[in-house]
């Protein structure tokens, strides 16, 4: 099993190394050049959804786990909203996307924090 | 769009000898602007994070058409305009190092997206990244570099094969699902290759490797597309 784990503060210019620690872990895993992009491309999404509901100041904090086969990601905000939206409805079309990628996806509000955690998995 | 006859006649305009500075500047920009779909029409395939410099680009390629073109020629100013844009955009490309994939890193790309087709003949499914690694003579970073590179560099070449690949329209595929509202007049943007690719993952949920099959792409090649179209529409969204 490999982790890594990241705090980056609320700016999209973190988004490049959001993406690239997922494909580094997304290679430890194992995972099909599929799946390693669909890994990039949700941890992408994931960062998007946090930045939705975080505040200028706030940090996002990131953990990716590396399984055979499987990508994981914990990741997480604060967050001020005291109940979450709808969230297809609120993430129109980046819902589809999210949801289309991965295997598992639950995004929760919790302890004044916003999580979003998810998985892709290879399909061969 | 400015018509055609409308563009000759301030071009004759511009080019006499009493026209005013300010005139000339009025002309000019009353001919950029009437140009900018046509500009979008270049860019919109390219990396959507260099947008506003592409539409400076794309500017200056019209003010080029406006200095040379020849009124006389049975040739209509777009047209004209269209070369002088691609040309300077191409001109941008090559010379702009930031975008630049080295050569040893499209021969690692090129190595990689050959193992992984005849992994496929021969298996009939996708191969792991330890199956890819054991394919090529490259070491772990030297791939992980390349994947990068395809996915980051994923503006399109005018030349690209892959962006002439014909289909059937799909347009209509997004009208009535809610969650693409948002993005509709960007996918509108999307060339039709591109809107097939994005409906055949998000709407009929097929697999990035069924898509290259169907359209005789490689997986590669269709994740390249999904990324730019992807970024593109997080791009309309953000500026919408």
């Amino acid at each position: 099993m490999t982790g890594v784990s990241l705090c980056v503060p609320n700016q999209a210019e973190y988004l490049r190394v959001i993406r690239q620690i997922a494909m580094v872990v997304g290679a430890k895993a194992d995972l099909t050049l599929e799946a390693l992009d669909e890994g990039q491309l949700a941890s992408d999404e994931a960062a998007n959804i946090l930045m939705k509901f975080a505040q200028p100041e706030d940090s996002l904090y990131f953990e990716w786990e590396a399984q055979p086969g499987s990508l994981h990601l914990r990741s997480r905000t604060r967050c001020l909203l005291p109940v979450l939206p709808d969230l297809p409805e609120t993430l129109e079309y980046a819902w589809v996307i999210i949801s289309a990628i991965t295997s598992e996806l639950d995004i929760f509000l919790d302890n004044a924090e916003v999580h979003v955690n998810l998985t892709v998995t290879s399909t061969r | 769009m400015l018509s055609a006859a409308a563009v000759n006649s301030l071009i004759v305009e511009l080019r006499s000898p009493d026209v005013s500075a300010s005139r000339a500047d009025e002309i000019k920009s009353e001919i950029v602007e009437g140009h900018q779909g046509l500009i979008r029409h270049f860019i919109r395939l390219r990396d959507p994070q260099l947008y506003e410099d592409l539409v400076q680009i794309g500017t200056i390629g019209v003010l080029a058409a406006v200095e040379k073109f020849d009124i006389g020629r049975n040739v209509s100013f777009g047209t004209f305009a269209g070369e002088q844009i691609k040309g300077e955009l191409s001109h941008f490309y090559r010379d702009d190092s930031t975008i630049q994939i080295s050569r040893s890193v499209k021969s690692h790309l090129s190595q990689i997206r050959a193992a992984q087709d005849t992994f496929v003949a021969q298996n009939n499914c996708q191969p792991s990244f330890t199956q890819l690694e054991n394919c090529v003579n490259l070491n772990r970073s030297e791939i992980l570099n390349a994947l990068q590179a395809n996915y980051s560099t994923h503006f399109s070449s005018l030349s690209d094969p892959d962006l002439h690949i014909d289909v059937a329209d799909s347009r209509n595929e997004f009208d009535f699902i809610d969650e693409w509202e948002s993005v509709r007049p960007a996918i509108d943007l999307l060339t039709p290759l591109d809107r097939k690719i994005l409906g055949m993952r998000f709407i009929e949920q097929k697999k990035q490797s069924e898509i290259a099959d169907e359209l005789n792409m490689n997986q590669m090649a269709v994740s390249r597309r999904l990324t730019a179209i992807l970024e593109q529409l997080r791009h309309e969204v953000n500026n919408a």
